[in-house]
């Protein structure tokens, strides 16, 4: 019996054989039109635009899309949002994820448009799956991880961001708050505080030291002085050097 | 195509009704801030649909806010359409509050469209045992008929055919499409007659598909679409209960998977429900059906909603119509189907892509974590830096083409000057703040240092200003505070605003 049926299914094969001839067949016109009618990208359309003094930190003046980007130092959080500015005035949308204490209004002086930013706090067993559901529809995710990230959480979402063109930010409150290896890496020190005194004056500006490392084309180190923020909150002008 | 001859009846203020106060109380239903419904006292007072909250509360001190609960509409309104289905069994819903039904087969048996909707009317006020009042109107298609049931207190009927001439006189705002009747009132074309005067090539030309719809409507036409229709059987989906479900909270998951369901489905087909029937089948074999309409298409979430109200609706209703066990089926029906036409995008401004694609994320996110986990900002003003800016739960706003920073914002005497701290922490950490001679310091009544601060925690004082006191609301004895700040710059280059209060120093928030 079990002979008889195997003996059978050679024969179906020139069958399939033949329909999948037929259908490459009938592919080959529909891929010529899909080349000639598939959108052109843009380099500029992988990249989003950065605030004028942070440009030109950055090859080409600008932040490539899909990159996780850690921010360590005092000045963290304000350094993650002047990254975010300039983009999200141009019309994209920054979701904050699971960053705890997290005051808006420095984001919107240093000029994040705060129509366009939605603060999630997940819990930690759905912190992953909520920033996987965020990335792509946001072009940027600033995130502060408190819990153990696993390594593969962490290989996963930058995975996913790299795929859907949106910009990771991780905010390095904890030394080891990302496992993985990221992209770029920015640590900002603080040289400065300016209008204080023993007494008197209020804190109106921060001269800071930022340093950036990172792979592939932003593997040369680079440095720049800034002022973050300045006296209305913006991030001013680089110092000369 | 002929006009459906429709029955409609409307509950008005039903969003308050539903909330339960006394007619007479003032009362306003507000969503994403703005009022939506208001109680007919409010309505006395100055309160009207579309004014902002602060305004209606200015318009009416006593009148009191109230969050929009739809699922209790709906609840609440599952009575009025059981007493409709004493005539017939087809009742369409539009929304909480309003219902319509086809009149040909009722009419015949009440005698005449006239009879029938005193009788209706009479039904429906012994239901609503006087919380609102219930209007009734009977004409050619839906449009014409809800607007005849606003025209009187009385059971209004338009005479077959009469339709058209009783729309000519009536302004273009009865549409309720304020974006085209703005662009209608500035050419001059003030009345429904006068649009249905128009050639439709042209109206359609300058208006498109909307425009299509008023044309028709105005015309006294049927305002469905000419292409709506009535879909193949096999595009229903079910889902089975096992063991029986007895609390919505069994079934609003599945509902939601169940509509999702049903939304590929008729998209893969080009298609969008504009008329959904919702089954559910109990385990004593009883069958319930009802029918809910939306003037566009309804989408994933709207169809998700929906039957959740339904199925509270039901399982919440009076005894005697109530499911006697457990339900053990249910059934989503697309009754009537629609080409999806998918939504044009705006150019210049408006609504963009990214815009969209944000709106669907936060709305899984939404389903994922629950309301509370997914807020966006709101300013409110206030001196402490944790008072500025609010977080508000992102559905209890219009997500799009909003302004958060109000470009005139009032000045905030003793406001925390710029730049803003980057963390303000919700629970703030306490810290011993002491001087050269390592004693505590302190802030006394008229607001004096006792000595120069010169440590905080371990940590050396590089630089310091204050204090700032803060005295706010005295007039209130339960929720007045009294405390004052500093600012210091700390010996690693840390910046923080520290502040006093019951003679305890905490860290307030930190310039990161």
């Amino acid at each position: 019996m079990v002979v008889g049926v195997l003996a059978r299914l050679p024969s179906d094969e020139p069958y399939a054989e033949q329909t999948r001839g037929q259908e490459a067949r009938a592919r080959e016109p529909l891929q010529v039109v899909a080349d000639r009618s598939r959108p052109i990208t843009l380099a500029r359309d992988q990249t989003l635009p950065l605030v004028e003094p942070l440009a030109t930190l950055f090859p080409e003046g600008r932040l490539r899309r899909g990159i996780t980007v850690a921010v360590r130092g005092p000045g963290s959080t304000t350094l993650a949002f002047a990254l975010a500015a300039s983009a999200s005035a141009a019309g994209s949308w920054v979701a904050v994820v699971g960053v705890a204490d997290v005051n808006l209004a420095t984001a919107a002086e240093v000029g994040v448009a705060l129509e366009r930013v939605a603060v999630i706090q997940p819990s930690p067993a759905q912190w992953a799956a909520t920033i996987a559901a965020v990335v792509g529809a946001f072009d940027i995710v600033v995130l502060a991880p408190c819990h153990r990230v696993s390594a593969g959480d962490a290989r996963r979402l930058m995975a996913r961001a790299r795929e859907r063109g949106s910009v990771l930010i991780t905010l390095m409150r904890t030394a080891r708050a990302w496992p993985e290896r990221v992209d770029l890496e920015l640590s900002i020190s603080t040289l400065q505080w300016q209008g204080l005194g023993q007494g008197h004056g209020n804190l109106q500006a921060r001269v800071a030291r930022v340093d950036m490392t990172g792979r592939r084309e932003l593997a040369r180190p680079r440095q720049g002085d800034f002022v973050l923020p300045d006296a209305s909150g913006h991030l001013a002008c680089a110092l000369s050097e | 195509m002929q006009p459906v001859r429709t029955l409609v009846v409307w509950c008005l203020d039903w969003p308050v009704v539903a909330i339960g106060h006394e007619p007479q109380v003032p009362v306003a239903v507000v969503h994403a801030n703005q009022v939506m419904a208001c109680s007919a006292s409010a309505r006395a007072q100055g309160v009207q649909r579309g004014q902002r909250r602060r305004e209606a509360q200015g318009r009416c001190p006593s009148v009191i806010i109230v969050e929009r609960d739809e699922m209790r509409e709906a609840r609440l309104f599952e009575s009025v359409i059981a007493a409709c289905e004493t005539f017939t069994p087809r009742i369409e819903i539009t929304r909480p509050g309003n219902c319509a039904f086809a009149t040909r087969g009722p009419s015949r048996y009440f005698g005449g469209d006239a009879e029938l909707a005193q009788q209706v009317q009479a039904r429906v006020r012994e239901v609503l045992n006087g919380r609102t009042e219930c209007r009734v109107g009977v004409a050619d298609g839906p449009f014409a008929a809800s607007i005849a049931a606003r025209a009187a207190s009385s059971p209004y009927v338009v005479a077959r055919g009469d339709t058209a001439a009783f729309l000519e006189p009536l302004s273009v705002t009865m549409l309720e499409q304020p974006e085209l009747t703005d662009v209608l009132l500035r050419l001059g074309i003030t009345t429904l007659g006068r649009l249905a005067a128009l050639p439709l090539r042209e109206v359609v030309g300058r208006f498109g598909s909307l425009g299509e719809w008023a044309h028709r409507v105005a015309s006294g036409l049927d305002d469905r679409l000419p292409d709506a229709r009535r879909p193949p059987p096999e595009l229903e989906v079910s889902l089975e209960f096992e063991p029986p479900v007895e609390r919505i909270e069994q079934v609003a998951f599945a509902a939601r998977t169940l509509a999702d369901e049903l939304h590929t489905r008729l998209d893969a087909l080009g298609l969008a429900c504009s008329r959904l029937a919702i089954e559910v089948e109990s385990e004593h074999g009883e069958r319930f059906s009802r029918l809910w309409r939306h003037e566009g298409a309804l989408s994933v979430g709207a169809i998700a909603d929906r039957v959740r109200w339904q199925l509270d609706g039901w399982l919440h209703a009076a005894a005697a119509t109530r499911p006697t066990g457990g339900l053990i089926r249910l059934v989503l029906v697309p009754d009537e189907v629609i080409p999806a036409r998918g939504r044009q995008l705006g150019f210049w401004g408006g609504e963009t892509e990214a815009d969209e694609r944000a709106k669907r994320a936060l709305a899984r996110v939404h389903a994922l974590l629950g309301a509370d986990a997914v807020r966006v900002p709101e300013w409110r003003g206030g001196r402490g830096p944790s008072e500025q800016l609010r977080l508000v739960p992102a559905q209890s706003v219009e997500l799009l083409d909003r302004t958060v920073m109000p470009p005139s914002r009032p000045p905030w005497p003793g406001q925390l000057p710029l730049p803003s701290p980057a963390i303000v922490y919700e629970d703030p950490r306490d810290v011993d703040v002491v001087d050269a001679d390592q004693r505590p310091v302190t802030v006394d009544g008229r607001s004096a240092i006792s000595a120069a601060p010169a440590r905080v925690g371990t940590d050396r004082v590089v630089a310091w200003a204050g204090p700032w006191p803060a005295d706010e609301r005295w007039w209130d004895t339960t929720r007045r505070s009294r405390r004052a700040r500093i600012q210091v710059v700390l010996d690693g280059g840390a910046a923080h605003v520290l502040v006093v209060h019951d003679g305890r120093w905490s860290i307030e928030a930190t310039y990161d």
